[in-house]
């Protein structure tokens, strides 16, 4: 086990490096300095932690816009506000303004006045996903349907909880394929920023939920909202992997153009249908060879 | 009327035997004999509770649609979840209706007016016997009970069923139930209230950090109208001067303290501070910096 990342990231190195000589001359010439050469490890930890930065930049600005729109008094923060990551402003221009995106706007704004605590996930997180995970750095999307209902558990990212927050069991059994399949280590918490930050969009369909009613917000625009985004993605990027899980997820393959993408499905991680057709999807490892193939580097997904 | 009332002492000595002694004062409940006065004692004994949020509480007033909302977070042997607090043992006041007696055990519906639950008092000696005789349909009742879930289904575990004599006990659990439900939503926001605290005790040290530094660092002089920020600021300058070495490798601590002239402990606060804002990343490791 020791050897294949190694073996793998030394079949990175080359690609990294014949790309980076055409754009970089000056990079070429300080590589005769042995010294001076980042290594592919040091790279990919320097990239992470700026998209990480990025995204806490983001989080940061979506909380003071909250904290405003409550001091000056008025109703909550509007939508769009909430939408900060300027490549998916870019990618999907507009679209918050649309009337339908107005109606649910001013649908969720109204539910969110009911007060603190009825509508999950907090207001700051609802755009969580696009903001933590920009346009251009999208290599993967997993769908989730709608957030988790219960207190403290939905954070925005499909399928992840906050550090402390038990594990669902959803994701308990996402762990143990991932165990089964990659041969990691079960983590003792379930957030999942970690794989958001490197281009895994986890994306619901449906992106606020009254507290312990699941799926309360469907049919509200959310749908469409989320539509637009994957069309987008769809058309506007090339080599990107979905992972379908669940029957409400694979209906969504057909706003993906597959010709372009790679699509992989399988049965949903819950514990009714784990058995049939989740354990064993091997998706993760899938995943990361499809991004090799395509010279793209793979994901970390231990946690 | 001697009789009753031994009978009354005869009840609170068999409830006071479910509780700790702690949460349920039996000498307290015996000199006021009646309801008025035990209630006081139990939320007395609960006030401890808010010292820790996390802990159990002993015995929770509660509506059947208070329940009918709780969430269960795992398998059917772990507790309810109402407001992110734990549910062990619950009371409710309510109208008892469908009384079914059987040698093992009596099952009926109670009705509080916000809903209706089903329950069942197992029978195990001669006393339980005796208490749920004295209760019947159409009768308020007083129910102490652990909440179960059956094929789905929320149930209450009875252990202690009486009947309702002073009905001002009625319009007292209800306001029991929101006094309690306030409280806990208070302990969960106070958590959230703690974090602007604990964000002020970590901005104390940046506050002193430009008064000392100006006695031993006349740099810092002209930086002081930059109040707690002031460090923050200087670092920035630095890692923006100089984000175009050629390495790519980021500003190292050592470097930021050499040259910025502060010691290097309150540039890995800065630094940290920072970093958590997404203002900086670190690079090749932890000790390497740069502006985002």
């Amino acid at each position: 086990m020791a050897s294949a990342p190694s073996r793998t990231l030394t079949d990175f190195f080359q690609p990294a490096s014949k790309r980076l000589k055409p754009t970089l001359p000056a990079s070429c010439k300080s590589d005769d300095a042995n010294a001076s050469t980042l290594s592919v490890d040091q790279k990919l930890r320097m990239e992470y932690n700026k998209l990480l930065a990025k995204s806490k930049r983001n989080l940061k600005l979506c909380v003071e816009r909250v904290s405003k729109s409550k001091e000056s008094g008025l109703g909550g923060v509007k939508l769009e506000e909430l939408l900060v990551e300027e490549t998916w402003l870019e990618a999907l221009p507009g679209e918050l303004q649309k009337p339908y995106a107005l109606t649910l706007s001013k649908f969720v704004e109204s539910e969110i006045s009911g007060g603190d605590g009825v509508i999950f996930p907090p207001t700051h997180l609802i755009f969580n996903a696009l903001n933590s995970t920009p346009f251009h750095t999208v290599k993967a999307v997993i769908l989730g349907q709608d957030p988790y209902h219960g207190p403290g558990q939905a954070m925005g990212l499909s399928f992840s909880v906050p550090e402390g927050i038990k594990v669902p069991s959803s994701l308990v059994n996402i762990f143990k394929e991932l165990h089964q399949d990659l041969g990691c280590s079960i983590p003792t918490h379930g957030n999942l920023q970690k794989w958001a930050v490197q281009g895994v969009l986890l994306l619901n369909a449906v992106l606020t939920v009254r507290k312990h009613q699941a799926n309360s917000h469907a049919k509200k625009g959310w749908e469409q909202f989320t539509d637009v985004v994957i069309k987008t993605i769809s058309q506007k990027k090339e080599g990107v992997v979905f992972l379908l899980w669940g029957n409400s997820a694979r209906e969504k393959s057909r706003l993906i153009d597959a010709r372009k993408h790679h699509v992989l499905t399988a049965a949903h991680p819950s514990g009714l249908s784990a058995n049939r057709g989740f354990f064993g999807c091997r998706h993760f490892s899938r995943t990361n060879q499809l991004l090799e193939q395509m010279g793209i580097d793979p994901i970390d997904w231990q946690l | 009327m001697t009789n009753t009332s031994n009978s009354l002492s005869f009840s609170l000595s068999r409830v006071s035997k479910m509780f700790s002694g702690s949460q349920f004062d039996a000498t307290t409940a015996f000199s006021g004999g009646g309801f008025t006065s035990s209630q006081p004692s139990t939320l007395n004994d609960s006030s401890p509770a808010p010292s820790n949020s996390r802990e159990t509480p002993g015995l929770v007033p509660v509506t059947v649609k208070q329940i009918s909302e709780a969430s269960q977070s795992g398998d059917e042997k772990s507790n309810f979840v109402i407001n992110g607090v734990d549910l062990n043992n619950v009371t409710l006041v309510g109208m008892m209706f469908e009384k079914v007696e059987r040698n093992t055990d009596v099952s009926f519906v109670l009705d509080d007016g916000t809903g209706r639950i089903k329950c069942r008092r197992w029978i195990n000696e001669a006393f339980d016997t005796k208490e749920m005789e004295a209760v019947m349909n159409d009768m308020y009742v007083r129910v102490y009970g652990h909440l179960k879930s059956f094929q789905g289904v929320k149930q209450l575990v009875a252990f202690s069923v009486r009947p309702v004599t002073n009905f001002d006990e009625i319009p007292f659990h209800f306001i029991d139930c929101i006094h309690n439900h306030l409280r806990s939503k208070i302990k969960v926001e106070g958590i959230t209230s703690a974090n602007p605290s604990s964000g002020s005790s970590l901005e104390t040290p940046v506050k002193s950090a430009p008064n000392r530094s100006q006695a031993s660092n006349p740099v810092c002089a002209q930086h002081s109208v930059d109040g707690l920020k002031g460090i923050d600021k200087l670092v920035m300058d630095y890692l923006e001067q100089h984000s175009d070495r050629s390495d790519g490798r980021g500003i190292h601590v050592d470097e930021l303290s050499r040259e910025l002239k502060l010691p290097i402990e309150k540039i890995k606060l800065s630094l940290k501070t920072l970093a958590d804002d997404g203002e900086i990343y670190s690079t090749i490791d932890d000790d390497h910096y740069k502006k985002a």
